[in-house]
């Protein structure tokens, strides 16, 4: 198991699905700096010869991408910082706090988790179009603010936080909200760092429910941006893929910054700081 | 130690995840369950502010829609082949990425992993591009074995077949993920004790590796089919269900009839069914891993 030859051989069975998982992703990059004459060149150039801004220029020019870009982070940026504050505010008093329903409470938003999405798609649509918050970063926000998913995580994190803390800080005469603060919030900080990385990356790249949520141009998000790219410019496809990068990018630059955290899949107890 | 003080503030630390969960969650629920028995529809006499009850009506609509039981059977299809594959692969990759050296570990996992955190709409932008027959990537590398052009999103016969194989190879890094951190915690003394009897690579891999990580695979599978039976963004960015309904996924058709036609209670009927088929194949998981352990 722990030969070194055994360890090439896997290397060189594992490169040829690097190569199918990154080719597009390096087309998509190669292909925004490409000119348009080298666009839809067959063969087609590995390289770019010639670099060129002209696919970034047209963007910005005829699209309002960089509204989009700004609602994108507004809306992921917003639902992340709920999601940090509420999910470990609930996971801690659901692991560490008695009080009448903890269980009870605890396991009906747990059953949050077995429902689809889109089965509340239609009733949620129709909920937030009465309550005004349609077409507006509301609507966008607030249905997603605390999740079931990231109180999971939180509680199962801050479980394994010795009790001591908590009762030192309380002899000391330290508030309710103070042993929150400035005991809980600290030391839960890896296991809110994976929940708030995975919902800022999966309200980035949310896409039905800012599609039906959104009626103006000016309210889109990056993933609904690009798909009306894809229809105004069905052939032009230096400009959609400079759209494509604008979008991914930062999704990249997240994630080589907190690889640690990504790697660390779901097991949020193994994170070493 | 359970003053009220203390109390007061359990309860404003629950708040707002519990105000969301009733008002986001289990609202919409049972609004779900309501609205497939109501008729929203101005021809049958009722209104978005004012819907009239309908009975079975609309399951009745629905369960006779050709076009639904076309999208039943696509997003089956689509399930049955991408979920399977994908699990395969990404466990396959993720036994060979276990043992390699740290950066090695860190360069495959980081190639498996972007195209996953690229949104949907990102790579089927891309992929729109590939699978175009005169200028895409894809009918270029057929040319060299004398094959193709296939016109993949354009044919009714390949255009299903064209966002299978596009799911299938883009979201591996979520699953290589999972199943390397679940391999890494076999303990090696397993491997070391089968080593000291003779046991091959694929003893191991099948006798050791694999039932350690059962609960993770099944994990994997749930999670995978539960996403399949939703998927939408492909469809609606590349094909728009077409051609002729050939890639019209249940949550698709959803879309079309709740916010093209405004057919809300068809649609919540619609969406009830998925619901089922989605508790269905859940606990069928489940029960099959469960005899499997027995």
């Amino acid at each position: 198991m722990k030969l070194k030859r055994n360890k090439i051989a896997y290397i060189i069975i594992l490169l040829p699905f690097a190569f199918i998982s990154i080719i597009p992703l390096y087309w998509m990059f190669i292909s925004a700096f490409k000119d348009p004459a080298s666009i839809i060149k067959m063969p087609p150039d590995w390289i770019v010869l010639n670099p060129t801004l002209k696919n970034f220029i047209s963007l910005f020019q005829s699209s309002k991408i960089l509204r989009w870009f700004i609602n994108s982070v507004v809306v992921a940026g917003f639902v992340t910082a709920g999601n940090i504050i509420f999910d470990t505010m609930a996971g801690y008093a659901f692991a560490k706090r008695k009080f009448f329903g903890n269980k009870l409470f605890f396991w009906l938003i747990m059953g949050g988790l077995m429902i689809p999405s889109q089965i509340t798609l239609i009733p949620l649509f129709l909920l937030m179009l009465n309550l005004g918050f349609y077409n507006n970063y509301a609507g966008l926000i607030i249905p997603t603010i605390a999740t079931p998913f990231g109180i999971f995580l939180m509680k199962q994190f801050i479980e394994t936080i010795p009790m001591d803390l908590e009762s030192a800080a309380r002899i000391d005469g330290a508030s309710e909200m103070q042993i929150f603060w400035k005991v809980i919030f600290p030391l839960s900080r890896p296991a809110w760092t994976v929940t708030g990385l995975f919902h800022f990356v999966a309200n980035w790249n949310s896409f039905l429910w800012p599609l039906i949520m959104v009626d103006s141009d000016a309210m889109r998000t990056l993933p609904i941006g690009l798909s009306t790219l894809k229809s105004q410019y069905s052939v032009d496809f230096g400009i959609m893929m400079a759209g494509a990068v604008f979008a991914a990018l930062p999704m990249f630059i997240v994630f080589f910054v907190f690889q640690k955290y990504f790697f660390a899949g779901l097991t949020v107890g193994s994170i070493k700081e | 130690m359970k003053n009220t003080n203390y109390l007061v503030w359990s309860y404003i630390f629950i708040l707002p995840a519990l105000a969301l969960f009733f008002l986001m969650t289990f609202y919409p629920v049972i609004q779900a369950a309501l609205m497939a028995f109501y008729s929203y529809d101005p021809f049958r006499g009722g209104s978005m502010g004012n819907p009239i009850f309908v009975g079975f009506d609309n399951f009745k609509e629905v369960l006779s829609d050709v076009i639904f039981w076309k999208s039943i059977k696509n997003t089956l299809i689509y399930t049955f082949f991408v979920v399977p594959v994908t699990t395969v692969i990404t466990l396959f990759l993720a036994y060979f990425i276990t043992p390699l050296h740290r950066k090695w570990q860190t360069f495959f996992k980081s190639v498996f992993y972007l195209p996953s955190i690229a949104s949907d709409a990102v790579i089927a932008l891309i992929w729109f591009w590939i699978f175009n027959p005169m200028f895409g990537l894809l009918n270029y590398f057929l040319s060299f074995f004398g094959l193709g052009p296939i016109f993949w999103l354009g044919d009714t016969n390949w255009a299903l077949f064209s966002i299978i194989l596009m799911m299938s190879v883009s979201y591996w890094g979520m699953n290589v993920i999972i199943f390397t951190v679940a391999f890494d915690n076999i303990p090696n003394s397993l491997y070391e004790a089968a080593d000291i009897d003779g046991a091959t690579f694929t003893q191991k891999f099948f006798r050791i590796s694999l039932p350690m990580i059962k609960p993770t695979i099944l994990f994997i599978l749930v999670m995978g089919t539960i996403n399949a039976l939703q998927i939408f963004t492909p469809m609606y960015m590349m094909t728009q269900g077409g051609p002729n309904y050939a890639t019209t996924s249940v949550v698709y058709l959803i879309y079309e009839t709740a916010f093209r036609n405004q057919r809300l209670g068809i649609a919540a009927a619609q969406s009830f069914i998925l619901f089922l088929i989605i508790i269905v194949f859940t606990i069928l998981q489940f029960k099959i891993v469960q005899t499997e352990q027995d």
